[in-house]
């Protein structure tokens, strides 16, 4: 059975993001803020609670490797800068010491005998919004394809990686449903790669979320998001239920036209890989 | 009441002292506990050993129980010292389930108290009686409710049905020869699937009294993909 590997230090598992970062994701969102200031700030938030789940009294665990692929005006490269410019993938404890500044934010808290406090939470910072020329999809899966590869190959019992791609428009340098296919067809020994597709939107039109079949989306772009998407695990789909989403066993991890909510719920349910020990 | 066998094996081989798992007892108050530390959490192992020991002393649980023992963990840690991801992880808090049993001799019963998916089994014999609080081995795919050192997390401890959903009572003069097996979720699991399967298990764990024994069950289950890897705890207690 597919995608049951428990994640361990000597079986992490990886997630690699793909990050669309051309012109029109200067676009305003109905929060105000454009759609790569949102996907960078979720994408902080993300990266701050994967770290979160791995830590412990004694320091960060490394359960899982995470990589940035961001692709634009700029070509197709590491979405990282600083020391984790260097390769594509790192094992989290080392994104965790290498954010390119911490945040001194204020959070509500409960004070566990009836009243509210303000307490100071750091915010560490990665990733900052970008967005300029066109949309090199082909290349980016490309390159996530070659990364993955590698990892697969070195790490052959671990949880197969999770690729979460994020886009607000078409490719212009070809047709990616290919280069998804084959991307989703590298595998470890627990089962070929995940991807998920996150298409973010400025239009005000009703979100599809997590659709069984392309037959109700509303474009042939939608539909081809649709057929690049991985089928949910199990484990997955339980997850989505929890947090009350319509999926089955047929459920694609995509969502279609998401606003700010649902980037958030994208970024959750996609990084639930199976438990970890 | 004695306590035959208690016995522990961590989910990693290569980090034994990563156990999160807790049990304590005491055979003069006639109580003994078991926790599971969840993983996913800043320092559930003593977490878990905080619950354990409070409940031996003290079993009845209160807000005030549970807000002794949170001020206790915290006043372990220096928030404002820690690096962000220690800060945020001790921020999110430290998650255990409690299986706590009490023996009333004069009343000859047993009280159980559940929080959490750690699980005790009366048996007669080696003749399955009940189970509490699963009696499926599909009910350990629900997440857990679970005592947490984050107050917001335990707001089940004061609703009106905390008792009639977190308690049971076994009456063990009803048995020739009772025993209670206590067990956390993964080695549950696998015993409550096996007798699903019309393959009960349960001569053979009570039959464990070396911690040899159980390692080579545990270890063989998880080879075999029987038996998901996670720490693992058990005790055993019978009634002569």
């Amino acid at each position: 059975m597919s995608y049951t590997a428990e994640i361990s230090r000597s079986n992490p598992t990886a997630f690699l993001f793909l990050v669309d970062q051309s012109g029109s994701m200067d676009d305003k969102m109905s929060s105000g803020r454009s759609k790569a200031q949102q996907v960078a700030d979720v994408l902080n938030r993300t990266l701050a609670t994967l770290i979160t789940r791995c830590t412990k009294s004694e320091g960060t665990r490394n359960y899982f490797e995470i990589g940035v692929i961001a692709y634009g005006g700029n070509g197709v490269g590491n979405g990282f800068q600083g020391a984790l410019g260097a390769s594509i993938l790192h094992p989290i404890s080392a994104i965790e010491t290498s954010p390119l500044k911490i945040e001194e934010r204020q959070k509500k808290v409960d004070d566990g005998a009836g009243g509210i406090i303000s307490q100071s939470i750091k915010f560490p910072v990665w990733f900052e919004p970008q967005a300029s020329g066109g949309t090199p999809m082909c290349q980016a899966i490309t390159m996530a394809a070659e990364e993955l590869v590698a990892w697969c190959d070195s790490h052959p019992n671990s949880y197969p990686p999770t690729v979460l791609h994020i886009t607000d428009g078409e490719s212009t340098d070809g047709d990616p449903e290919q280069f998804a296919s084959h991307l989703r067809q590298i595998q470890t020994n627990d089962g070929p790669v995940l991807m998920f597709n996150l298409h973010v939107s400025t239009s005000g039109a009703h979100p599809i979320e997590f659709p069984s079949s392309e037959s109700g989306l509303p474009d042939a772009y939608a539909k081809l998001l649709f057929r690049m998407s991985s089928l949910l695990p199990e484990h997955l789909i339980r997850f989505a239920q929890e947090k009350e989403f319509k999926v089955g066993m047929e459920s694609r991890g995509f969502m279609f036209n998401a606003d700010a909510i649902q980037i958030v719920d994208f970024f959750d349910i996609g990084t639930r890989a199976s438990q970890l020990r | 009441m004695r306590v035959l066998f208690t016995g522990q094996v961590a989910k990693d081989p290569c980090y034994p002292e990563e156990n999160e798992d807790s049990i304590e007892y005491s055979p003069e108050n006639r109580r003994f506990a078991l926790s599971d530390g969840a993983s996913e959490s800043f320092d559930s192992k003593s977490w878990a050993q905080m619950l354990v020991r409070q409940f031996v002393l003290k079993p009845e649980l209160s807000k005030e129980w549970l807000a002794e023992l949170i001020a206790e963990y915290t006043s372990q840690f220096d928030r404002e010292t820690m690096t962000w991801s220690k800060q945020a992880a001790f921020d999110r808090g430290s998650f255990a389930t409690l299986l706590g049993v009490e023996v009333f001799p004069n009343h000859d019963t047993v009280k159980i108290i559940s929080i959490g998916d750690s699980l005790a089994v009366l048996l007669d014999g080696t003749e399955f009686i009940d189970s509490y609080p699963y009696s499926g081995a599909e009910e350990f795919q629900q997440r857990p409710q679970l005592f947490c050192t984050d107050p917001v997390h335990n707001s089940f401890l004061s609703s009106s049905d905390f008792y009639s959903s977190h308690f049971k009572q076994w009456t063990i003069s009803e048995q020739q020869s009772p025993t209670v097996l206590c067990m956390t979720d993964a080695l549950a699991e696998w015993a409550l699937r096996n007798a699903q399967k019309g393959e009960p298990s349960w001569e053979m764990l009570k039959s464990i009294n070396d911690i040899s024994q159980l390692e080579e069950l545990v270890l063989t289950e998880r080879e075999k993909k029987n038996m998901r890897v996670d720490d693992v705890s058990l005790v055993i207690v019978v009634f002569d």
